[in-house]
């Protein structure tokens, strides 16, 4: 201050006046410039964002046509297998295996004693894991005729459905030579449980 | 003539320290106005570059709004391609470890020696799948089982009345069609067919000869749960 007490009013006036102005530029530089240089910043980091999102969904919307494609292909691989799953019948597996090989059978001439569901077994799980998993739904069945029978039983079987495998089989020989007992699992892909729940709003119609 | 070199000193002692013609009154305000002014210009620069990012961000928001619908309906169809093809996929590895062995009973029959019968052709069910959680047992089990592939076999149990009809048909069991379902391989750790007995009946047959009651299992080849 005693600087100052020696100087000229003028001199003081102008060192006041100049003090207040540069005053008012931090004030500028702080209130001002800095905000605006953050938004500036902000708003780069959003615009590459939305950029980049831009990007990504014009690059999807572009590819729709191939994923519409592919999708239609993987519906008309599924059809078969669709077709073919084993589905119960009054609630009972069995009963639906019984509708489908009873007239196989008869075809042969093979007697059908019973037909009994066995425990379903998962199948290898793919990656990524479906939503909807299927499972190998083994069927008991209990009958008995010739060895030819039980053969052209499990031939006709495999040719007329195609999707139906043999788990595992005993032929027993019985006293009469021409009547053999067996025991024959198949197999058929069904529908099991669920990997996870589905997504809201994704997955649609099954 | 010569002037006399006294003269009177009238600066202030505030005065006498700068050498600068411009005083330091002047000066000071000048070079403060001229940084408010650079402040005030760099602001309004930053701010005209702030309102044209702020146009493009809301410009590209539009655009991206404007193709939302779209775009989630693909993203859905994208996320359903998926989760089909991994269905596919699981359904395809079923598929492949699907075997047909009507083909395999029905050419037994043509190749059956005469002095052969078969008491019980059997293919045994595979073990159960072992779905509990390796990691720690109390855990819910496995969705699915970690090995893809099911060991197979068919156990040949019969009677003769000599050995050799049985050896031949263990020979043709090991060739040509039947490699396609049997595996034949000797003197390996595990080896096919596998003569689990081979022994002399106690009871005898009708026409009082002796019989050989003989057990025999092949290794099939596995089946496969691969796509």
């Amino acid at each position: 201050m005693s600087l100052l007490d020696n100087t000229a009013p003028t001199t003081q006036r102008s060192i006041f006046f100049a003090a207040a102005v540069a005053g008012v530029a931090v004030m500028l530089y702080i209130f001002a410039v800095q905000p605006c240089q953050d938004s500036i910043v902000r708003a780069k980091q959003e615009l590459s964002s939305l950029e980049d999102q831009k990007r990504v969904t014009e690059r999807d919307l572009k590819d729709s046509p191939r994923v519409k494609s592919m999708l239609a292909d993987i519906e008309k691989a599924r059809t078969p297998y669709m077709e073919a799953l084993l589905t119960p019948l009054l609630e009972s597996w069995a009963m639906r295996a019984k509708s489908l090989l009873d007239p196989l059978a008869a075809d042969v001439g093979l007697k059908v004693i019973d037909y009994v569901e066995m425990p379903p077994r998962a199948l290898p799980l793919p990656k990524p894991a479906p939503i909807q998993l299927y499972a190998r739904r083994p069927i008991r069945v209990l009958c008995r005729g010739s060895y030819a029978e039980i053969a052209s039983f499990i031939m006709r079987v495999e040719k007329m459905l195609p999707y139906v495998a043999l788990q595992s089989f005993t032929i027993n020989a019985q006293n009469a030579p021409d009547v053999q007992s067996a025991t024959i699992v198949f197999e058929w892909p069904a529908k099991g449980a669920t990997s996870r729940p589905p997504a809201k709003g994704k997955g649609g119609a099954r | 003539m010569n002037a006399p070199k006294l003269h009177m000193n009238l600066l202030r002692d505030a005065e006498k320290v700068s050498s600068s013609p411009i005083r330091i009154r002047v000066m000071l305000p000048i070079f403060a106005l001229l940084l408010c002014a650079g402040c005030a210009i760099w602001w309004a620069i930053l701010f005209m570059q702030m309102l044209l990012l702020n146009g493009q961000v809301a410009n590209l928001k539009g655009d991206i709004n404007s193709k939302k619908a779209a775009h989630s309906a693909i993203l859905e169809e994208m996320g359903r391609a998926r989760d089909l093809q991994a269905e596919l996929d699981q359904l395809d590895a079923y598929a492949k470890g699907r075997r047909t062995w009507g083909g395999l009973l029905s050419k037994l029959a043509d190749v059956m020696p005469m002095n052969v019968q078969l008491t019980s052709l059997s293919m045994p069910e595979p073990p159960l799948q072992n779905l509990a959680n390796p990691v720690n047992p109390k855990l819910p089990p496995l969705l699915g089982p970690s090995n893809t592939t099911e060991a197979v076999t068919l156990r040949i149990t019969g009677r003769t009345a000599k050995a050799d009809p049985v050896t031949s048909l263990l020979a043709t069991l090991g060739k040509e069609p039947f490699t396609e379902w049997l595996v034949a391989e000797k003197g390996a750790a595990n080896p096919s067919p596998r003569v689990h007995s081979f022994r002399q009946e106690t009871g005898q047959s009708t026409d009082a000869k002796r019989l050989l009651a003989f057990d025999v299992e092949f290794r099939c080849l596995e089946r496969r749960f691969e796509k």
